[in-house]
Order: C-alpha cells, then structure tokens, then sequence
C-alpha cells in the first residue's frame, strides 16, 4: 500500500519527463536553457548524479545536440531538451544522428515562433518535427503527450523506439502539458539495458565498427537510403499510436493532440449534452500518423474538424488520411499570450460547424 | 462522490506564496479523491513581479487547466485584484485582501466579494509573512472541498521543516481565516 501510495505523485509534465527519463535508463543529459522548459534540466542536474549519470549544461543547443550525437554514438540512453529556437539550432545534429543511425531523445516542448515568437504553448513546430526538420531524405518519429502522465509514459516509449529502429525520436510538448501539475502513476524503473552491437566501445580486441553519415562510393547513399525507407515504412506499419474518444456512436469528429485535444474532449462533453453526437481522435504519434483509424472514420462520419494552436499544419495530414471527398474542416488559433481556446471556444465552434 | 467542480485562481505578486498555497489545496483535493490539476505562471515572474496559478479540482476528467473566467478568485495584492476582477464569471466569488486593497470595488451585482484583513490579522497573530496560508484558510472555508485538517495533512510536503518548526502559528493563520470567511460568507 505505501509503495504504491510512492508510486503516485503530483508533479509538473516536465518533470514527470525528465523522472521517467531517468527510470527508462537515460543516464547523460546536454542541454542549453530555455523557457518553458526549464524543469527538466532543473530535475535532472539533480538527479541524473544520484545515479552515476551526467548533467552538462553545454555553451550552445548546436554544442548539445552534437554531444548528444557522439553520447548516443556510444550506445547510452542520452537526452537533451529545448523549445522553439534551441529546437530550430538542432536541426543539423538531428539530421547527421538520423543519418548515422544514432538513437536519442530530443524533447521540444514548444513555445511560439517564428524567431523568438514568445513563450505561451503553441503547437506550431508540428511541420519542423514531423517533416524531418533538418536536410535530407529522414523521418523522425514524434511523440505528443496530451497530460503529464503522457509525458511520463512516452519517455519510456521514446527510448524503446529510439533503440529498436536506431533513430532520433522527437517528444513534442507544448508550455501548457510541460507546466501543468497533475497526478502521475510512476512504474518500476527498467533494469540497464545491454549495449547494442552496434555501439562504438573501443575495438580493442574486434573488428572496428564505424557510424557515419557520409556515403560517398557509387550507388552506397541510394543503398543506405532505402534501408532506411524500410525503417520508415515498418515504422509506419507498426508504431501509430492514438486514442479515440467517443467515436463509436459519433457523427462528427474533432482532431487534435496534445493541449488542444484535452481542451476538446471537454468540448465533445459539453456538445454531447447539447445533442451532437461529437467523438474525437487525438494522435499521440504524430510521425507515424495514425492514417488507418482516421481513413475509416472518415467512411463514416459526416465531418471532420481539425483543431490547431497554429494557422494549420496537421490538418494536411488529416486531408491525405482521410478518404477523398470527406468534409475537413479547421478551426485553428494563432498562438501567443491568451490565444489558447477555451472549452466554450471549441464548444461553440463545434455547434456552428455540426449543427 | 457527487459531481463537482471548481476553479480558482490565486493571485497576487511574487514572494507572496501564492504557489505554494495553490500547491497545498491540490495535493489535500488530491488525497479527498478528486481530480486536480495547477497551472502556476510562468516564465517572466519574479519576486514582486505578478504571480498567479489556477488550480482545478472536478470529479470528471479535467480539460483545460488553463481558466480564463473562474468561479473563484483570490487577490492578494490591488494589482491581481483589478487584473482578475471583471474576468470572475457570473455567481463567483472573490476573496480579496483588504489590507492592500482597502477601497476594493467591483461594479458587477452577481459576483460576490469577501474582503479578508489578510496582512493585518496575519500580523496580529504574530507573521504578517503568513498572510497566505490565512488565505488559504479563508478559501478552504468558502469552497468546503477539503477540510482545514485535510490542509494541516498536506503540509510538511509543502513547507518541509518549517512546518514543524512553526506548527502552531501555520493552523492558527489557517483557521483565523477559516472563521473570517464565516462570519461573513
């Protein structure tokens, strides 16, 4: 009973993050501070010692994400965490890890843009994240908690699909599920993972092993690149992930993820009870997106509305989801200081849409 | 349980302890069985800059934690009292502290306004510093979620050894807030 009662907590989504990162394994952090994330790093310059891991504050995002880069080329569990700007510096280091083959977690929890933009919750780095972000043909999967307890629980997926498919994976929060608090249910840590056959460790004693992202000779890249489109592929195949809520008896449907999508279900409560019989289905995978469960939705309700804190970006992957002829329509808002929509908003844009 | 729901907004400059009290009515929510959630400010505060955070508490999933017109506001300061004021929804309330705030004013008929001497009772029962907790008190009191014992429970998880420390003086600022807020509500 009091273990369990321990294993209960009331905590802030970023620090949820950064406590799961820990119990996933993650033993070595690089980062560069920014608002409004900063209490992973607080977290875990303060604990990532207790466990025999390292926290380095790095000169720059550039410096972080290339420490990231050599950290993970070892085979550890390693992290690093920044928003909008710091995101945007990353991009190259991302690039070169995706191309290297070269897991790690980066989270983003975002805060406006372009440039400097301001640091109210935004979902307006939805095109940078799951379109790759950085040069070349890669993908990255990205993952959106919709609640702390998301934050928590997609850690540990991050780190499993980071190793499992030998990518990058991006965690894609926004200001509002980062500072929040709200009750988590914590697990078992995991127990040390074993090093892959594919870490760098010093080839004293074995063939040397080499990670790179130059391919130079004749017909290698197109080689390489198509092995990686297999990745992408099973990963498409394998990995989407999302919840739906209400949709059974459901005549319209609202898309959305993460802060948006909790607002929302409020709404779809508040519509119900006015008789329009709403349902919503929130990605949590934001690449892969989860095209199947929204295909047949789309065969069978009579519209479709796309909820965004950006002027419209994941509502183009809805539209390449959904079968042809299917009514999409967006209700978004422009991120900044107080454009969050309310319940009402959501509500009201609902009644005039479906009704 | 029977449904419920409520949100409040604490208010008031930063070094006040607004965070802090808004900590400890969720974790003593939490602990009575209900969902809770808090959202503080974030970002640019500073001490004796604006400080506020929301703090939800239902019996059904919670949406937004983010509340633009709340059932309830407290005000520590004229400055959170004047920025929250008109953006209390019809049949609120506001509990406002009427040491810093004595001429405080609220032209709409359907919000209720408790003036509370939080700085002069705090002081008078020895720490005008314990003024938030006496603000506490006084919204636990008017709400009626969680008890003042529920609140004494959640302490030492909030205020960590200087609970123990200044045990007394904590319930005493809790229920002389408490008692403000029935002999006028």
């Amino acid at each position: 009973m009091a273990e369990n009662e321990d294993k209960k907590i009331f905590t802030r989504g970023n620090e949820a993050l950064a406590m799961a990162a820990i119990e996933a394994g993650c033993r070595y952090y690089f980062g560069y501070p920014i608002t409004p994330q900063g209490e992973i790093p607080e977290y875990l310059s303060r604990e990532l010692p207790k466990v025999g891991g390292r926290f380095l504050q790095a000169e720059s995002e550039i410096a972080s994400i290339n420490m990231l880069l050599g950290a993970g080329a070892l085979g550890a569990r390693v992290m690093t965490s920044s928003s909008g700007p710091g995101i945007s510096l990353m991009q190259e280091g991302i690039s070169y890890m995706a191309g290297s083959e070269i897991p790690g977690l980066i989270v983003n929890v975002s805060r406006c843009g372009p440039g400097l933009g301001g640091i109210a919750p935004s979902q307006g780095d939805y095109f940078q994240a799951t379109r790759g972000g950085g040069h070349g043909d890669y993908r990255t999967p990205v993952l959106a908690p919709g609640s702390p307890q998301e934050m928590y629980d997609l850690a540990f997926l991050a780190f499993d699909l980071a190793f499992k498919y030998r990518t990058p994976v991006m965690i894609l929060a926004d200001a509002v599920i980062g500072q929040m608090k709200e009750q988590v249910v914590r697990r078992e840590p995991l127990p040390p993972a074993p090093l892959p056959e594919w870490a760098l460790t010093g080839a004293d004693g074995r063939a040397s092993r080499l990670l790179k992202s130059l391919f130079l000779a004749e017909g290698e890249l197109e080689k390489q690149t198509l092995k990686q489109l297999d990745k992408y592929h099973e990963i498409e195949r394998r990995e989407p992930r999302w919840e739906e809520f209400m949709t059974e008896d459901a005549d319209f449907i609202v898309i959305a993820f993460g802060i948006i999508a909790r607002i929302a279900k409020s709404s779809i409560r508040m519509a119900r009870k006015q008789g329009i019989k709403a349902g919503l289905l929130r990605p949590i995978t934001l690449y892969p997106f989860p095209v199947e469960p929204i295909q047949k939705l789309s065969a069978r309700v009579k519209k479709i509305l796309v909820v965004e804190l950006n002027t419209g970006q994941m509502v183009d992957d809805v539209r390449l989801s959904a079968r042809p002829g299917t009514g999409i329509e967006l209700y978004f808002r422009s991120p900044g200081a107080g454009s969050l929509p309310s319940l009402e908003e959501i509500a009201g844009e609902m009644e005039r849409r479906f009704r | 349980m029977d449904n419920f729901y409520t949100d409040i907004i604490f208010s008031g400059s930063g070094g006040q302890g607004v965070m802090l009290i808004g900590n400890a009515l969720s974790l003593a929510a939490l602990d009575r069985g209900y969902l809770v959630t808090y959202m503080p400010s974030y970002g640019v505060e500073m001490r004796g800059g604006a400080a506020n955070c929301t703090v939800v508490i239902s019996t059904e999933a919670i949406g937004s934690p983010v509340i633009g017109f709340p059932e309830i506001l407290v005000a520590f300061n004229r400055d959170s009292f004047e920025r929250f004021k008109n953006r209390v929804k019809p049949g609120g309330t506001v509990i406002v502290n009427s040491t810093l705030v004595p001429d405080y004013r609220v032209e709409r008929k359907e919000v209720r306004v408790l003036p509370v001497a939080l700085n002069a009772l705090a002081q008078e029962i020895g720490d005008e510093r314990l003024m938030n907790i006496m603000g506490l008190g006084a919204l636990v009191e008017l709400i009626a979620v969680v008890g003042t014992g529920d609140i004494e429970k959640v302490f030492p998880k909030v205020l960590g050894r200087n609970f123990e420390k200044y045990r007394d003086l904590y319930l005493k600022a809790l229920r002389v807030g408490a008692e403000e807020i029935k002999k006028i509500k």
